[in-house]
């Protein structure tokens, strides 16, 4: 009986004792815990390569088609020609705070400036990662911060500035003034452009930020925030570098210079490409995918005197190569065009993807350049930087201008059919751009949007704050007109 | 032999056991194992240690047919030592009676064949010498007789398989088929006559030797077995709160969920479907919602073993994600017990706050050999649809909606006027979800045994078809096995059941009730009959084209062992096994997209496995203590389980037949993968002390250690007393009184705790994203980490009064309770701007539950022809939020009010039409012209039913049975128009509800539904697209009274009596007949756009012989 006992006292008392150690189980193999992340330049790699993977991964996301589509209806480049009430609301800048995409186009930039944020603190904190790994990577994440930063800024106007992980606090963090904001992505790309290098990471695809991407973007907020000096010098840097750049011309269509071939994966006019990671049924790039039509156009350049269909001159190639059209077969034939940047809506199947998702182009620094140049006075260096774009699209040269009134006439033209439906260019210039009326408070959008949109608001330049964080925020504030 | 193998088996024992007392960690883990093989041991190293044999430690195993002594002697000397010796004339003459075969000590054989011939014996070393007793003179009292006789019930039918027992001792018979037993009593013994849900009856023998008895049911249900956590009671003696939901109940509801036939049954127990397809999940709240965002439903445990609530879909279906309890067959469960109290989930620790379910299933009963078959079938139809516009009215007021906003109709926003058929006039409804669907179920079992081997087998398939155009829908097939053994002296029991359950849900990918609004002359197909697509738009019957399939297979098995080592003492193990496994194949076709949006077609392919195991230790002790009794249970419990699955689209096929054919993809994409491991470990015990039958209490404890938590947080302790006092067993309420047979008031108090927040939740870690990048797989952080959370804690109170009239013909329970939980382990929700929308912490939030709840059972007429029982339930509940630390600051400021329920909903509050111009107004909160989310927002409702409950009806006559069931719920929620999808009156290609015909159309003329406006900006469109669909015009009444079940039973048993039948019962059932409401939508329960509850009719056949 004793022994009885004794057994069935071990097992209770075994029981008891082996409790803690029976719960602990070991991390899931789904899952890398953080300790390990930031250990070795492969996995280090790993965390900022994400962020790219999930900005380009499903459609309709922030960096995956709305903000080009969105911004290009809120502005006057092409219209969704059937029932969506989603894009209606951006058509007739008619926004509510309850639009999912408003919601999205704020949310994904956020997540993606926590993660760089996270990066940016587990790299620097990391003793165990390459020098030119840790130098890299922390270059991509300053950068991917201030990119992310630019898009909120422009779409929102203040917006709370996120610079660390403290999630807590961040989660209460009011609306900080847009010149804060702007001061801070000034820094993140100044400091990208130090750590980053001419050549792209990697494979040498470009598809991750490099050297030029971060000099780039720097010119275009100094181009926004009036810095029209510091907008000028980076801008001549990225045009410098001819060794990595050119403009496709226009010539023989065989050519691989060729302008329709601008959009290829790492063609010479890319300085940064999102490369499409979901090739589901042949798809290259969502662009293309979604606006290349199977028969009539859904996304159709705005028609009449204030179109896109019209706002190009005559003879413009960016027109013929860049401009798809499509007309009704039975009468009254109508036509339709649709923007035809990217080529390929499917691919072939089995076949390899040529194309990837234009961010930041060439091109612009050009334009960049011409727009400070004229904001410098100096209009003949102006219409140089134009002259080269408009050399490509088998335009005459332009003259100098006569007027600093005329010289911005010149960059508003280039700019609009140079980059339609491209990353909300024409939406941004829009609201940027004071109005020609001289009244201080109206935008350059004032004078033109209500020429073809009846319910232009003066107010629709900043978009709604999303319905969720003006929900869990109590210390958000709505933007004016959505009160 | 036999000794040989247990000697050994003993001794091996011994000295393994020598070895694991050095290993002591490794003896942890065989430890449960060991206490199993112990308790074998024990019995054999009694037979071994005693120095020499006697008759009563000798066992043999035979069996006598009838005959002489002498040849049953032979028998007994060659399976054993012994010799008999004897006079030749004493035995002669002597007739053997027949014994079955099996085991028994040398002893009990001779007892039994000697029995009143008037020999006695004797042992002398290894010899049994047999001699002729001595008649006594003065009492016959030792004197065995065999006593026959037949046992009959109430109405004077003969009751086979009644247990017939002499009190005190091991004798025992069973009654045969025609109710008659025969069994071997002394004078002076008393017999015991039992039968499930009958009173047992003593009758003492004296001089009788044939017994005529009669069984009545038992009136109330007060000494009905009642499952509670790791043991049983009685409603008479239970100190907790239970509710026992028996066989026939859910056998009169041809229902394929266990969880439905719950419904509207139990008090404190709101069930709600999510949607009318098969496999769907059911919202099930026991006693409200005590977590603010953590799980809420309760933890199920199928004959005690702890049974997943989580689907393990991989994508969901139309039906939402399977429901895992889904896959546990409703006619292979004896009965559901819930426990509600703290003195009845405490035991359960960590996972008992939000209540539990203990479901039990059948078992085999001893009796001969019994086959049992039923079968049914019967159709299904939706319950209820939504009356839309017709044509002429719906293209009415598209084109109002134009002329109000002023906008030209274009071919591309207003096809349904410019291009489409204008006397086009489809019911969606009817189009979609407007089929009977056929539904059969056929059950098989043979069941019988022993008083000491029971066994059971049996089989059931169902097949249910949806009400959707097709062959879609749910088949089962379930097999449950169960087999229980116990030694002739009762102290070994071994009970074991293995289920083997499989089904196939065949079902849409999407639910398309949410297409009943489409345009009414939406063309199907183009003129060359192939889908018509226009814009974005989804051909709701092109949905059809894409299938989705899971088969689910579940094998569970669990078996206990217990032996009862010393009197009073017992120790048991119970172990348990759960094997789920889930495939699911998605098909996407070219034929069910919108060319469009068509990038080739693709299929999703879903697996998913569940592997869990549980061992529970236990000892129990029950003792007389002075007056009373005393009953302690000590255990502990292992319990690990490993979920794991993935999911992955495959795309480029050659040929859209190949979609189910993995390998026919040329492209494998990963989709998802999940891993999760659970380990959980305790301890518990419970005390309990009944004295006299007046006062009972009960404390129990447990300390939970689980995974699931931080490290630094991993355990926690609970407990719970309980007290009931019996008053009715006090003499001066029995004399006072009379009419009052059962008083008993009883309360407990305790802390249980809730677990229900997820695996890993406290892990920093990263997880890899959908696609890698440029070749590299990238990596995302999967959440914001919080290392030291712990446990929720549900502190609940419960007072109690069960009240028992006229011998119990009435019985009333009434439960008041009050439950708060603290330390809320909850999903925070965050502000996305910080990254991350939510993160688990504990918030110093109180949350309050409390309410009243009733259960009525009465027999209001009991005559031999006829029948009349009402059973009634009603629960009266309510949840506040009584604390939340700075909740206006927090991120959930706009989603919870303190002191009001966790439920609400917020929304605009409507002030009417604007006359002039047809605009929804609303009240402007802050004054600033202007109405806005949040700042104009009140709460303007509650989803939480305010009071609910059933009534049940039961008659009987003569051959008739007739039950019907009505449940009620008294709740509000969103109406029809309330929602996302809803959209303003007029909006291209969305129909309305004949509400709209109430339409502001003119000026001046007054109006309560928002005028038609079709175009993005205008303000009729703008207001009802912001506010007045979120607001409280949409929001309303959605009580309801079901019929929910009706049962119509005839049994043919008069009939048949020469027939080798038991039973034959014709039958026919109804479930979700017809509903009482004012609900403008589909269905009060589901509410929104998703498929309402079906209603099942069908006709079945029940045959046992």
């Amino acid at each position: 009986m004793k022994i009885i006992y004794y057994i069935l006292f071990l097992a209770l008392v075994s029981t008891g004792l082996s409790c803690k150690k029976y719960v602990e189980i070991e991390d899931p193999k789904d899952q890398l815990a953080t300790g390990t992340v930031f250990t070795t330049d492969a996995t280090a790699t790993a965390a900022m390569v994400g962020i790219y993977s999930d900005m380009n991964a499903s459609n309709y996301q922030f960096a995956n088609v709305l903000t080009s589509f969105t911004c290009a209806m809120a502005a006057d480049e092409f219209v969704y020609a059937s029932v969506l009430a989603n894009f209606d609301e951006f058509k007739n800048n008619a926004l509510t705070s309850g639009n999912t995409y408003v919601g999205l186009m704020w949310s994904s930039p956020y997540n993606f400036i926590y993660r760089s944020n996270a990066v940016i603190q587990g790299v620097s904190a990391s003793n165990t990662l390459t020098p030119a790994v840790k130098n890299q990577l922390l270059g991509e994440a300053k950068f991917m911060r201030a990119f992310c930063h630019f898009y909120l800024v422009n779409f929102f106007g203040d917006v709370p500035l996120i610079l660390n992980t403290d999630v807590l606090n961040n989660s209460n963090k009011a609306r900080s003034p847009k010149a804060e904001v702007y001061a801070a992505i000034i820094q993140d790309l100044k400091d990208a452009k130090n750590l980053l290098v001419a050549a792209y990471p990697g494979a040498g695809e470009r598809t991750r930020p490099n050297k030029t991407a971060a000099t780039l973007l720097l010119s275009r907020v100094y181009l926004y925030t009036g810095n029209n000096a510091l907008a000028e010098s980076e801008a001549s840097e990225v045009i410098a570098n001819t060794t990595q750049y050119s403009i496709l011309k226009n010539a023989d269509p065989n050519d691989a210079a060729h302008m329709t071939k601008a959009f290829l994966k790492n063609s010479n006019e890319a300085v940064w490409q999102l490369q499409v990671v979901n090739t589901l049924g042949g798809r290259n790039t969502w662009e293309g995918n979604t606006l290349i039509p199977t028969a009539s156009p859904f996304y159709r350049l705005t028609k009449g005197a204030y179109g896109l269909e019209t706002g190009f001159e005559a003879g413009d190639k960016r027109f013929s190569n860049w401009v798809g059209s499509y007309s009704t077969a039975t009468a009254p034939i109508v036509t339709h065009y649709y923007p035809f940047k990217y080529k390929v809506r499917v691919g072939a199947a089995g076949a390899a993807v040529t194309e990837y998702s234009m961010v930041l182009r060439f091109a612009e620094a050009f334009l960049i350049r011409a727009e400070a140049r004229v904001g410098l006075s100096r209009f003949s260096d102006a219409k140089d930087d134009l002259n080269v774009l408009r050399a490509r699209a088998g335009l005459p040269a332009l003259a100098v201008a006569a007027s600093p009134a005329v010289a911005m006439a010149q960059v508003e033209q280039e700019r609009r059919v140079e980059l339609f439906s491209e990353w909300g260019h024409r939406w941004f210039d829009l609201k940027r751009w004071k109005s020609l009326s001289g009244d201080p408070l109206k935008s350059r959008a004032d004078d033109i949007l209500p020429l073809s949109k009846p319910l232009w608001k003066p107010t629709a330049v900043l978009f709604p704050i999303p319905v969720e964080a003006m929900r869990t925020n109590p210390n958000m504030v709505q933007n004016p007109g959505y009160n | 032999m036999y000794y040989k193998n247990t000697l050994f088996a003993s001794q091996s024992l011994l000295t393994y056991h020598h070895t694991i007392i050095q290993k002591l960690r490794f003896f942890m883990k065989v430890n449960a194992i060991l206490l199993v093989i112990s308790f074998f041991a024990v019995s054999s190293l009694y037979a071994v240690n005693s120095s020499a044999q006697s008759l009563q430690e000798v066992n043999v195993s035979l069996g006598f047919s009838k005959g002489n002594l002498q040849e049953a002697f032979a028998k007994i000397e060659q399976q054993t030592d012994f010799r008999f010796a004897y006079k030749k004339e004493v035995i002669s003459g002597i007739k053997v009676p027949q014994l079955e075969a099996r085991q028994r000590s040398v002893k009990q054989i001779l007892d039994e064949l000697l029995q009143g011939s008037g020999l006695n014996y004797k042992l002398l070393n290894n010899s049994i010498i047999i001699f002729k007793a001595p008649v006594p003179l003065a009492s016959v009292s030792n004197y065995r007789q065999e006593i026959n006789g037949v046992v009959k019930d109430e109405k004077g039918n003969e009751m086979p398989g009644v247990s017939v027992k002499v009190k005190g001792k091991t004798i025992a018979a069973i009654t045969d088929s025609k109710g008659a037993f025969k069994i071997h009593a002394s004078a002076d013994d008393i017999l015991v006559f039992s039968y499930i849900g009958y009173s047992t009856v003593e009758r003492p023998v004296q001089s009788a030797k044939t017994m005529n008895v009669f069984l009545e049911p038992q009136s109330g249900t007060l000494d009905a077995v009642v499952v509670i956590g790791y043991g049983t009671t009685t409603r008479r003696t239970n100190t907790g709160s239970v509710t026992t939901v028996g066989a026939k109940q859910i056998a009169n509801q041809p229902v394929g969920d266990p969880i439905a036939a719950l419904q509207g049954r139990v008090a404190g127990l709101d069930i709600s479907s999510v949607t009318g397809y098969p496999g769907s999940a059911y919202n099930v709240r026991l006693r409200g919602q005590n977590s603010i965002t953590g799980g809420t439903a309760p933890l199920y445990i199928v004959d005690g073993v702890p049974f997943i609530s989580e689907s393990l879909s991989q994508f969901s279906g139309a039906n939402g994600s399977q429901s895992p309890l889904a896959s546990i067959n409703p006619a292979d469960i004896e009965q559901i017990d819930i426990l509600k109290d703290a003195d009845a989930t405490a035991i359960y620790g960590s996972r008992g706050a939000n209540g539990v379910i203990l479901i039990t299933t059948k078992k085999g009963k001893s009796g001969k050999p019994e086959f049992t078959a039923n079968v049914y079938s019967g159709i299904s139809t939706v319950s209820k649809r939504v009356k839309m516009l017709n044509g002429a009215e719906y293209l009415t007021m598209r084109r109002e909606a134009y002329v109000k906003d002023a906008v030209t109709p274009t071919e591309a926003q207003a096809p349904d006027l410019l291009l489409w058929d204008q006397n086009l006039d489809q019911n969606w409804q009817d189009l979609l979800i407007g089929n009977s669907a056929n539904l059969s179920e056929l059950q098989l079992g043979l069941s019988g045994g022993t008083e000491q081997t029971k066994y059971l087998i049996s089989g059931t398939y169902r097949d249910e078809k949806i009400v959707l155009p097709g062959d879609l829908g749910f088949k089962r097939g379930a097999l449950n096995m169960s087999l229980n053994h116990s030694s002739v002296d009762q102290k070994f029991q071994f009970t074991s059941s293995l289920k083997y359950t499989l089904d196939e849900n065949n079902t849409l990918q999407s639910d398309v009730t949410s297409f009943f609004n489409l345009a009414p002359n939406f063309p199907i197909y183009d003129p060359q009959g192939n889908y018509y697509w226009i814009g974005n738009e989804q051909n709701p019957m092109a949905y059809f084209e894409r299938t989705n399939v899971s088969n689910t297979t579940n094998i569970f098995g669990n078996t206990t062992l217990s032996y009862q080592f010393l009197a009073g003492l017992t120790a048991k193990v119970s172990a348990g096994f759960n094997r789920m496994e889930m495939k699911q194949t998605q098909t996407l076709p070219k034929l069910g997209f919108n060319p469009i949006n068509y990038t080739g077609s693709s299929a999703n392919y879903g697996n998913a496995y569940l592997n869990s195991y549980i061992v529970e230790p236990q000892l129990n002790y029950n003792v007389k203590l002075g007056k009373g009794s005393l009953a302690a249970l000590v255990g502990g419990t292992w319990q690990q389980s490993l979920r794991e699955g993935q999911g992955v689209t495959g795309s480029g096929y050659i040929s859209d037949l190949q979609l189910d054919n993995i390998k026919a993809a040329t492209l494998i994409t990963p989709r998802n993968y999940s891993y999760t491991k659970y380990r959980y470990t305790s301890v518990f015990g419970r005390l309990t002390y009944n004295w006299d039958e007046k006062y009972i209490i009960n404390g129990t404890f447990r300390r939970d250690g689980s995974s699931k938590f931080g490290p630094n947080n991993r355990f926690g302790n609970f407990g719970a007393v309980g007290a009931a006092w019996l008053f009715s067993n006090e003499t001066y309420i029995k004399e006072n009184l009379p009419f009052l047979s059962f008083g008993k008031l009883r309360g407990s108090f305790g802390t249980v705790g809730n677990d229900q927040i997820g695996d890993y939740q406290f892990l920093d870690s990263w997880t890899p994203t959908t696609y890698p990048y440029g070749g590299i797989g990238g990596i995302s952080p999967s959440r914001f980490p919080n290392p030291d959370y712990s446990w929720e804690v549900n502190r609940k109170l419960e007072a109690g009064l069960d009240l028992g009239f006229f011998n119990e013909r009435l019985l009333l329970t009434t439960n008041f309770y009050r439950n708060r939980s603290d330390n809320q382990l909850i999903g925070s929700t965050l502000s996305s701007q910080s990254g991350f929308t939510s993160y688990q912490a504990n918030l110093p939030a109180l949350v309050e539950n409390k309410g009243w709840e009733f259960e009525l059972n009465s027999i209001n007429i009991r005559e031999k022809d006829f029948s009349w029982n009402t059973s009634f339930n009603l629960t009266l509940a309510k949840t506040k939020l009584l604390e939340y630390p700075n909740l206006k600051n927090s991120a959930n400021a706009a989603k919870y009010v303190i002191g009001q329920p966790l439920s609400i909903v917020m929304g605009f509050d409507f002030q009417g039409i604007n006359s002039q111009t047809g605009v929804p107004e609303f009240r402007d909160l802050n004054g600033d012209k202007a109405i806005t989310d949040p700042a104009d927002l009140i709460v303007i409702g509650n989803t939480m039913p305010k009071f609910y409950g059933g009534i049940q009806n039961s008659f009987t006559y003569k051959n008739f049975s007739l039950d019907f069931f009505f449940q009620f719920v008294k709740q509000e929620g969103p109406l029809l128009n309330y929602g996302y999808l809803s959209y303003s009156n007029g909006s291209a290609l969305r129909n309305k509800d004949l509400s709209a015909l109430e339409r502001w159309t003119t000026p001046s003329v007054p109006a309560m539904i928002p005028g038609a406006s079709a175009t993005a900006g205008k303000p009729i469109y703008t207001a009802y697209q912001n506010n007045y669909r979120l607001s409280n015009a949409v929001w309303g009444d959605a009580s309801f009274i079901r019929l929910k079940n009706v049962s119509l039973k005839y049994n043919f048993k008069d009939l048949l009596k020469s027939w080798k039948f038991n039973n034959i019962t014709m039958y026919i059932q109804g479930q979700n007949l017809f509903t009482i409401t004012s609900y403008d939508g589909f269905d009060p329960e589901t509410k929104g756009y998703s498929m309402p509850p079906i209603s099942v009719y069908t006709a079945g056949l029940q045959v046992s012989f």
